[in-house]
């Protein structure tokens, strides 16, 4: 064969050139197969998300009678609808969950700190004793919790959800900040030392600034986590001024799902506003958090 | 050896001091333990008196000189009972006794029926002396002695009443047309005005103007009036109990319970000092005069009546039971409720400190503690920052796991009062969820929802690889941002979303159907037994989970390139790429987005609570869904637990079995 294709130098080229023609050819179709099978799951991934804005602007009438026709004129007063009957309950959202947020990323930091650069007497036992809440799920504790919640008298109140998100998010918070901090050279905090800082300092010189990218990924995790969460929110807030929107969103369903389903659809849209524009000032970390290997098992 | 003598001197002092500091705080401890449980002893002053009508109590009144007792019940009887607990004798009204009074001054008993007539019996035989018939049916009625007027509520029916004001041979003096039914009505101390209550509570002269009136919260339900001071107290529909002055004039109000309850009951005392109240679900409230609560306690039912005079006083439920409440015991209860907190308090403190004094009362002991004390000051920044976590942890995660352990083996439900009368039961909540059937219906509805949410994992597997194989860095970027976009909908709106495409009437799926001619296929796809569960499977299509896209995702990229190099050097094409590398490397990632599906299609239930209640029928029952309904709306919390309890264990083992398949893969 090769004795072959030496003694034969031009029809090879040609081969080749053709080969790499079809070669090609080839990867320009498998590009295109691939770009049109991703684009048409990208489109079903948004039908729900299009017929929301769709419906959100339409009249109650016109989705009863005429479904499929474009909205025109556009029905915004179906958002001053939404908006008066839920800014309320975004607001405490907006409030519960940033501060849930805060509370649960300054206790992850902390402890992820103190078991990644210090060694101290019973060390190992505490750091087991809080990783082993990684395997209780929230079905097991679902309802002494919520029967301490009525006992400390924390129900209807923000505490309820406070205390217990910041108590349950921290563990992975702590996990994911540990495995961060102790890639973090440690001649930076010998150095720090040497210089007489305390650990405290240290902490929330060095540690704290360092960790900012895993710090980020963990504030957009629990912010969405906190704002999506409806079971405990409904168990312990009971009074409708004091609740958050998720629970709020089902509530306003219920009342307008017969009478004005354009309203109920423009507050599906409204409470999901939030997120949206958290996520696009924050996609990039997040997705990078993720992507960057530190999550598997 | 004189020299080490004088040295020890000082230090045996030392030890004796606290040697006897520790016996005393050791003796203090089980002081303060014995002073706990006797001050417990003394807090209950509702006592089950042993009267047999075996008859549905109702109302209840006593007659001092007779040392009877009256009980006016559902069952048309009055039933008179002596001081020895002997029946005296029995009368048969025409409808429950709805109202009964004691006339002192003529030791006769008043009592109104719901049959639409007012008795006037003989207090010591029973015999009738008259009875007056009323127009309309008799819900309270009040007596005032030295006029012989009697006071009685009528209701003609729910959007009309009457308060009307008879002599006591039964000639209507006055009457005042409510617009809806009076609950309960009462004299004014002085006799010149009286009170009732229907929606608001109302006073009126006696000609029935009005000249106050007073809301709570919701219908008011019943009033009492105190004879000496004129306070009125009223208790309302939401569970309030509120006070006035004569005037109407509020000088507490109290809410009996921070979750729905409903008043039916309210006494005061004759001087005003004391308020005793009762709700529907059992509750029975003492209040001082300033409405701080001195006493609560929860009885198996309802609470129909209470009455508080000195040694006349009683807690009437809806049952043949029937409670007195000691009110001598009462006046104390203050005292030994603080006497209880304070001996709960050092029990807290004293082990601690007699702990303390005990290790420091001996040589060796106290140099481990000496030591431990200085570790723990040099390791103090440690300590510190775990603290409120650790705090937190403990509070709100291990108590609640500690609690479920044990609550799934007890019968700890919604009419358990106190935590010390749940019961252990062994094994029966777990024997009734598999006799009872609801639950492996439920479990059979999860393992299917299980094994498609395992199906459409590939969906995010498909979609990692395709983006990964796209030769353009700037349509992978914009691939992912957009297949990660629609996590930021919160998972409520989403199933409403899904709740809306799945509607009957204006639903995307039957309006893309009827566009296509195909209206024969349309249905409520939520509403038939036969869909229902197939609709819950079907949600969220495409299934690009953003979170396992991404795990795949970062898994492909984190593949070394110099393996693909390799491959590619030995002639590999994407299909080999495929199945031996992408797959191999990516098992860490499907492993564990594999056991978070397991986890979270176990536990999940949110989109059955949002769509379907379990219905229709028990189509789309799961276990998560029932140990929320026991732990809300039914009220079974220790058989929640249990469910709780075996829906861990099934978690557990799950993952267990990951982790081995794991760890035998390395070994191998």
């Amino acid at each position: 064969m090769s004795q072959n294709q030496i003694t034969t130098p031009t029809s090879t080229l040609q081969k080749a050139h053709k080969a790499k023609i079809a070669k090609q050819v080839r990867t320009v179709s498998f590009q295109t197969l691939i770009n049109v099978l991703t684009i048409l799951i990208v489109l079903l991934a948004f039908i729900p998300i299009m017929l929301m804005i769709f419906l959100s602007l339409k009249e109650n009438i016109q989705i009863k009678l005429d479904f499929w026709a474009w909205p025109n004129p556009p029905a915004w007063e179906n958002y001053s609808i939404a908006w008066q009957k839920l800014i309320q309950n975004m607001v405490n959202s907006l409030v519960t969950v940033a501060v849930g947020t805060l509370l649960t990323v300054i206790l992850s930091s902390a402890s992820g700190y103190v078991f990644a650069r210090l060694d101290f007497p019973l060390k190992s036992f505490l750091f087991m004793a809080m990783m082993a809440l990684m395997m209780i799920p929230g079905v097991l504790t679902l309802t002494p919790s919520f029967k301490l919640m009525q006992r400390l008298k924390l129900t209807d109140t923000w505490f309820a959800l406070w205390f217990p998100w910041a108590s349950g998010g921290q563990i992975m918070g702590m996990y994911l900040c540990r495995t961060f901090i102790s890639a973090q050279p440690a001649s930076l905090f010998e150095a720090a030392r040497i210089d007489g800082a305390t650990e405290f300092q240290a902490y929330y010189r060095i540690a704290i600034p360092l960790a900012k990218p895993i710090l980020a990924t963990l504030t957009v995790m629990n912010l969405i986590g906190f704002y999506g969460d409806f079971i405990w929110p409904l168990l312990v807030i009971s009074t409708n001024t004091r609740q958050v929107i998720s629970v709020a969103v089902r509530v306003f369903q219920t009342s307008q799902s017969a009478t004005n389903m354009g309203a109920m659809i423009a507050g599906f849209v409204m409470a999901t506003l939030p997120l949206l524009i958290m996520f696009l000032a924050s996609s990039r970390l997040y997705i990078e958090g993720i992507t960057s290997g530190a999550v598997k098992a | 050896m004189e020299n080490t003598r004088k040295k020890r001197q000082p230090k045996l002092r030392q030890i004796t001091a606290y040697l006897i500091l520790a016996v005393v705080l050791t003796l203090a401890l089980g002081a303060s333990v014995a002073a706990y449980i006797a001050a417990g002893d003394r807090l209950n002053i509702v006592n089950r008196l042993p009267y047999g009508s075996e008859l549905q109590n109702n109302r209840v009144t006593y007659s001092r000189a007779l040392k009877y007792t009256y009980l006016g019940t559902y069952k048309d009887t009055i039933v008179c009972v002596d001081a020895d607990n002997n029946e005296v004798w029995r009368y048969p009204t025409r409808g429950a006794v709805s109202a009964i009074v004691y006339d002192n001054a003529n030791n006769r008993i008043i009592a109104g029926s719901q049959g639409k007539r007012v008795y006037i019996l003989d207090g010591a035989t029973g015999a009738e002396i008259r009875t007056i018939d009323c127009k309309a049916v008799v819900n309270d009625i009040d007596y005032n002695e030295e006029s012989r007027r009697l006071l009685v509520a009528e209701k003609v029916n729910a959007g009309k009443g009457y308060v009307r004001i008879y002599t006591d041979e039964g000639e209507m003096i006055a009457s005042t047309p409510t617009i809806r039914p009076a609950n309960s009505c009462a004299f004014a101390a002085d006799f010149q005005s009286f009170y009732y209550c229907s929606k608001r509570l109302y006073r009126a002269d006696m000609q029935g103007n009005e000249l106050a009136s007073a809301t709570l919260s919701k219908d008011i339900y019943a009033l009492d009036v105190s004879e000496d001071t004129g306070r009125v107290v009223a208790t309302d529909d939401n569970g309030w109990v509120a006070c006035y002055d004569g005037e109407l004039n509020e000088i507490f109000k109290v809410a009996m319970n921070n979750l729905d309850s409903d008043g039916r009951a309210v006494s005061i005392t004759r001087d005003g000092t004391m308020v005793a109240a009762g709700t529907r679900e059992g509750d029975v409230f003492v209040f001082d005069e300033t409405g701080r609560t001195m006493f609560y306690k929860r009885l198996s039912s309802a609470i129909a009546d209470v009455v508080i005079d000195g040694e006349y006083s009683f807690v009437v439920p809806l049952s043949t039971e029937l409670y007195s409440l000691d009110m001598s015991a009462a006046a104390k209860l203050s005292m030994y409720s603080s006497v209880r907190q304070i001996a709960k308090t050092a029990m807290l403190a004293l082990p601690l400190l007699a702990f303390l004094a005990w290790v420091l009362a001996f040589g060796r002991s106290r140099g481990v503690f000496y030591a431990f004390c200085k570790s723990a000051h040099r390791h103090r920044t440690a300590y510190f920052l775990l603290l409120p976590s650790f705090a937190l942890i403990i509070i709100f995660n291990y108590i609640p796991v500690g609690q479920a352990f044990w609550f799934a083996f007890t019968d700890w439900n919604q009419n358990t009062t106190s935590m010390r009368d749940v019961e252990f039961i062994g094994l029966d909540n777990f024997s009734k969820m598999l006799s009872e059937g609801y639950f492996l219906l439920g479990v059979k509805n999860m393992l299917i929802i299980m094994a498609f949410n395992f199906l459409k994992l590939l969906v995010p597997l498909i979609v990692a690889e395709l983006v990964f194989a796209n030769g353009s860095n700037r349509a992978r970027y914009w691939y992912r941002f957009l297949l990660v976009l629609p996590m930021v909908v919160p998972g409520v709106v989403s199933t409403l979303m899904w709740k809306q495409i799945y509607d009957p009437a204006t639903g995307l799926i039957n309006k893309v159907l009827e566009m296509a001619g195909r209206p024969d296929l349309m249905r409520s796809w939520l509403g038939r037994e036969d869909t229902a569960l197939w609709a819950l499977i079907f949600m969220g299509f495409p299934w690009v989970n953003s979170f396992a896209f991404l795990v795949f995702y970062g898994g492909l990229i984190n593949i070394p390139a110099d393996l693909f190099e390799a491959a590619r050097v030995d002639g590999s094409n994407p299909f080999w790429n495929l199945t031996r590398i992408h797959l191999p490397l990516l098992m860490p990632q499907i492993k564990m987005i594999l056991i978070l599906t397991f986890i979270s299609s176990i536990q999940d239930y949110g989109s059955v609570l949002l769509l379907t209640d379990g219905g229709p029928g028990f189509a789309t029952y799961v276990p998560g869904f029932e140990l929320y309904m026991n732990a809300t709306r039914l009220g079974q919390y220790g058989y929640a637990c249990a469910l709780g309890l075996v829906m861990f264990i099934a978690i557990l083992a799950g993952t267990i079995l990951n982790m081995k398949i794991k760890t035998d893969e390395a070994l191998g």
